[in-house]
């Protein structure tokens, strides 16, 4: 196709050669299934599939004329020729996700954002809520080895997603915020609890809903430990050139996509 | 074939040129293509000192477009004379400077200060519909639209486009004020004005309330506007509004558009542009045309 050969050619002029660079592709879906009552997990095929960091996400292209925007995803895992995704289906763009069949064609660009910072730690805890697990899950594998302890929380038993998975990959605190299931009460407070007891990370990573990474944003304040938040926002581009995405980051406009989406807990939600 | 367009006497290798706002100074495009496909890149819309836009939710979907209020945050002109510019120039297209201002000094001093540099061209945005003071009201009547041209034009040493606003009683007076200010060309459609609604908080979707309509659902206007004005003016028109594919720019060319701008595509589409590009010879094939320039203000109306 021609539109192919000049991204081609153009690409191949690129200063910026990097193995993470942001890309369009083009994917098939392998799979799309529902996992819990809204949500969805969903298997998109990628022939050059790139490395991705974690908490890197993609835009997805959504099937329907009327939406033009592609929707932002944290990307849940990679592997060399597929790419998977964990959604909540929510809105037009969301239902209409769900109703893609395997075979269908989608294109997608990533890998966007930079991440979390993964330098070596021993200790590390992870706190998400909902469906901020999602770029969770590569980080908690990333930090296979040290002391990880995962604390994710869900509004009741029927919510709960990955268990098995997060189990796996440290040691794991499954909360829910009406006590059917596991610790009873937000993760954050299950994190301090361990604190109290003894547990000293040297980092927080968390994603979740804004009130969450908050009280995160507060409890590491007064422990005087480092956290990284993984901020959402609408988005247009997702790629940096809309400013659409702003957020304060130490009193700076910082755009989500491309700074961000993960910042310093101590420079947001001043 | 041959798609390359002249405006004022500069050349444009083909009539595609992105839309301010929508593709920065065209780094984060550099990323995934050379933006040296273009015909040109209109940068953010520029004022002379940094703003920080609007606080909180600054997009919002609608059908088959999007509502923006981004409010004009920009690195204001000397930052982007250093930092970004350098970056344009070293692209094989045309740059274009978007300049913003709340006051006729605003706007004399910064066509003043970028006629001192190498930008090709400079556009006025006198529409921008997001910003309390300036902006809207430069645009709406047509002897404010006068004014300011007259008043910008006799600092400015570079061709002057003057963007203008559709959220205007009638687009073609406003377009002749352009002209009997001094305007080299005009550019339309800015965006509309409208907004977004949360049924069920009972709250506005936008941080800033309103904000400016673009994408697809704005073309059949923008494609009404460009015609209207071109029957008004002489000087050239950049049209914009809506454009996703190489048939929807022609399309604008037929109505009287000597180049267009893509604007919201980019922003759905992070390889739009080189596909439009791409597109162009193709369309021209259909339309049965060697040169582009046979179909600027061809329709049979
Ligand atoms: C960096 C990032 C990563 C994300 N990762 C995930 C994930 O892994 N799993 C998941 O289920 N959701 C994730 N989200 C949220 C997800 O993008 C939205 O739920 C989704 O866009 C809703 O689309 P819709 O069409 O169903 O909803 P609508 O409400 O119909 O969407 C309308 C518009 O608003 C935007 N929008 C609506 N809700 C949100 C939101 N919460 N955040 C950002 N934009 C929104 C949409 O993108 C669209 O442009 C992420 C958001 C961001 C910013
Ligand atoms: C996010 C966004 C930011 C914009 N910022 C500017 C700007 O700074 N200056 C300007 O003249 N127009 C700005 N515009 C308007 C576009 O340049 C264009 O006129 C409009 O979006 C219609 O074209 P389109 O439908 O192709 O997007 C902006 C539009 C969008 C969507
Ligand atoms: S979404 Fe466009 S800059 Fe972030």
């Amino acid at each position: 196709m021609r539109l192919r050969s000049i991204c081609a050619r153009t690409s191949r002029r690129l200063w910026r050669v990097s193995e993470y660079r942001m890309k369009d592709y083009t994917g098939e879906i392998v799979s799309n299934k529902q996992i819990a009552p809204d949500a969805f997990e969903m298997t998109v095929g990628v022939k050059d599939m790139p490395e991705v960091r974690p908490g890197q996400f993609a835009m997805l292209e959504v099937p329907r004329k009327d939406c033009v925007l592609r929707r932002p995803f944290g990307i849940l895992s990679r592997d060399e020729n597929s790419v998977s995704f964990l959604y909540r289906v929510k809105g037009n763009g969301t239902i209409a996700l769900s109703e893609l069949e395997a075979g269908d064609g989608i294109r997608l660009t990533m890998p966007l954002g930079n991440g979390f910072p993964t330098e070596k730690r021993s200790k590390v805890a992870i706190v998400g809520g909902g469906f901020g697990i999602v770029p969770l899950y590569l980080l908690a594998k990333e930090y296979r080895g040290a002391e990880v302890r995962i604390y994710n929380g869900f509004v009741n038993a029927s919510a709960v997603m990955l268990e098995r998975e997060f189990g796996k990959c440290g040691k794991f605190t499954l909360c829910t915020d009406d006590g059917s299931r596991g610790f009873h009460g937000y993760p954050v407070a299950a994190l301090e609890k361990d604190m109290d007891e003894g547990f000293a990370p040297e980092v927080i990573f968390c994603c979740g809903p804004t009130p969450l990474m908050k009280s995160v944003k507060a409890l590491a304040a007064r422990r005087g430990v480092k956290a990284y938040l993984s901020l959402e926002q609408r988005m247009g581009c997702g790629v940096g050139a809309c400013l659409t995405c702003t957020c304060k980051v130490a009193g700076h406009n910082k755009r989500v996509c491309k700074d961000g989406p993960v910042f310093d807990s101590a420079e947001v939600f001043e | 074939m041959n798609t390359e367009v002249n405006i004022c006497g500069i050349n444009f290798k083909n009539p595609i040129i992105a839309a301010s706002g929508t593709y920065g100074f065209g780094r984060e495009y550099g990323e995934f293509y050379d933006p040296s496909v273009l015909g040109g890149i209109s940068s953010k819309g520029l004022t002379l000192n940094p703003r920080v836009g609007n606080d909180g939710v600054r997009i919002a979907e609608t059908p088959s477009g999007i509502l923006n209020c981004v409010g004009l945050q920009n690195p204001g002109v000397e930052a982007f004379i250093a930092n970004e510019l350098p970056y344009m120039r070293g692209l094989d297209t045309v740059a274009i400077a978007n300049a913003a201002g709340s006051t006729l000094s605003d706007y004399e001093r910064i066509c003043e200060r970028l006629s001192e540099t190498d930008v090709d061209m400079i556009e006025m945005n006198i529409s921008c519909p997001n910003v309390k003071r300036g902006g809207m009201s430069f645009g709406v009547l047509p002897e404010s639209v006068e004014e300011v041209t007259r008043a910008a034009k006799k600092h400015c040493k570079k061709p002057l486009i003057v963007k203008l606003t559709p959220n205007v009683s009638n687009i073609a007076d406003n377009a002749r004020a352009a002209e009997n200010g001094g305007a080299d060309a005009v550019s339309l459609i800015n965006t509309l004005t409208g907004m977004a609604v949360d049924l069920y908080t009972r709250k506005p979707v936008l941080g800033n309330v309103t904000g400016g309509l673009s994408g697809p659902c704005i073309k059949p206007i923008a494609l009404r506007m460009v015609r209207e004005v071109y029957k008004a003016v002489s000087i050239p028109i950049i049209g914009l509004g809506g454009i996703t594919t190489a048939r929807d720019a022609l399309e604008f060319m037929l109505c009287g558009a000597t180049a267009v701008q893509i604007g919201t595509v980019n922003i759905c589409d992070p390889c739009a542009a080189p596909r439009i590009v791409g597109e162009l010879t193709e369309e021209m094939k259909k339309c049965g045309v060697e040169s582009l320039t046979e179909l600027i203000g061809a329709l049979d109306d």
